[in-house]
């Protein structure tokens, strides 16, 4: 069943190194679209069909956690599953994080690691 | 700085190297002729700043070649342009630091990193590093070498 993916993320190349893990892995992929901040990121899920989100927290203009709130209280975005991919060391955000149902993914990540995230997340 | 934490960082920075630039590192009996052979030059530096528990800066120099390869690994093209090439290596830096830094927590602290950087301003940065701790740390790669400078203040790591 193939998905369709958001990677929002500020840096050009992260974004680019994200969707490059994504197309190696097994994950059957329909399409990917990219977002270089929240903000942007919900303009994408207001115009496309998204499966999976890909997120970075620390993002200029609005952040990660902030988009992801947003989508998490709307009706039509709060079922959509989310891993937060970040280089996010501090256990109790990382916990904080994993607590409200959210995926997480430490950067640097392996194909295997992201497949592995992103099965655990949505379940399939 | 101990050889534990030394080796620790540099544990990281293969990782990430391999892990995103698909870069591998070379055996010991190798590394030393590389480092004969070919040192880092001083084309590009990335630099990442952190302050918290303990206040610094983490600097990545890699040799030409591997300044050329890192982009072009990462994301999968033959050439890679200047912005990606200086792009790919503050990425590759911002991980590695990002990373080091639970290294130095200390007493309940931590450290944040802030953005990578290219490091363009030389006299700017000596003026910030002036009177700071330093631990120079070489890696080598099938690629070439990088040099891994940690300047760092409030005392011991």
């Amino acid at each position: 069943m193939k998905r369709n993916f958001l990677i929002v993320e500020d840096e050009p190349v992260a974004r680019i190194m994200i969707k490059k893990v994504l197309q190696e892995s097994d994950i059957e992929l329909g399409e990917i679209y990219e977002a270089e901040n929240g903000e942007v990121g919900i303009m994408v899920l207001e115009k496309n069909q998204v499966d999976v989100m890909l997120v970075d927290i620390y993002m200029p203009v609005m952040d990660g956690i902030e988009m992801l709130e947003f989508a998490r209280d709307h009706p039509a975005y709060k079922d959509i599953p989310a891993i937060v991919v970040s280089m996010e060391n501090d256990e109790k955000r990382i916990d904080a994080i994993v607590r409200k149902g959210l995926g997480f993914v430490h950067k640097p990540f392996t194909k295997d690691l992201l497949e592995k995230e992103i099965v655990k997340t949505t379940g399939n | 700085m101990p050889e534990n934490i030394k080796d620790e960082i540099k544990k990281i920075a293969y990782d990430t190297f391999q892990i995103t630039c698909y870069m591998f590192p070379l055996d010991e009996w190798e590394a030393g002729e590389v480092a004969v052979s070919e040192s880092p030059d001083y084309q590009k530096r990335a630099v990442v700043a952190f302050d918290g528990a303990v206040n610094g800066m983490m600097v990545i120099k890699p040799c030409r070649q591997m300044y050329d390869a890192i982009a072009a690994n990462m994301l999968g093209v033959d050439e890679a342009t200047d912005a990606d090439k200086e792009a790919a290596l503050c990425e590759v830096a911002n991980i590695v630091c990002g990373n080091t830094v639970p290294l130095f927590a200390r007493n309940s602290k931590i450290c944040l990193i802030k953005p990578p950087q290219i490091l363009k301003q030389n006299q700017q940065f000596k003026k910030k590093t002036a009177g700071m701790n330093r631990e120079v740390l070489e890696i080598f790669f099938d690629e070439g070498t990088a040099e891994i400078s940690i300047f760092y203040e409030n005392g011991d790591i």
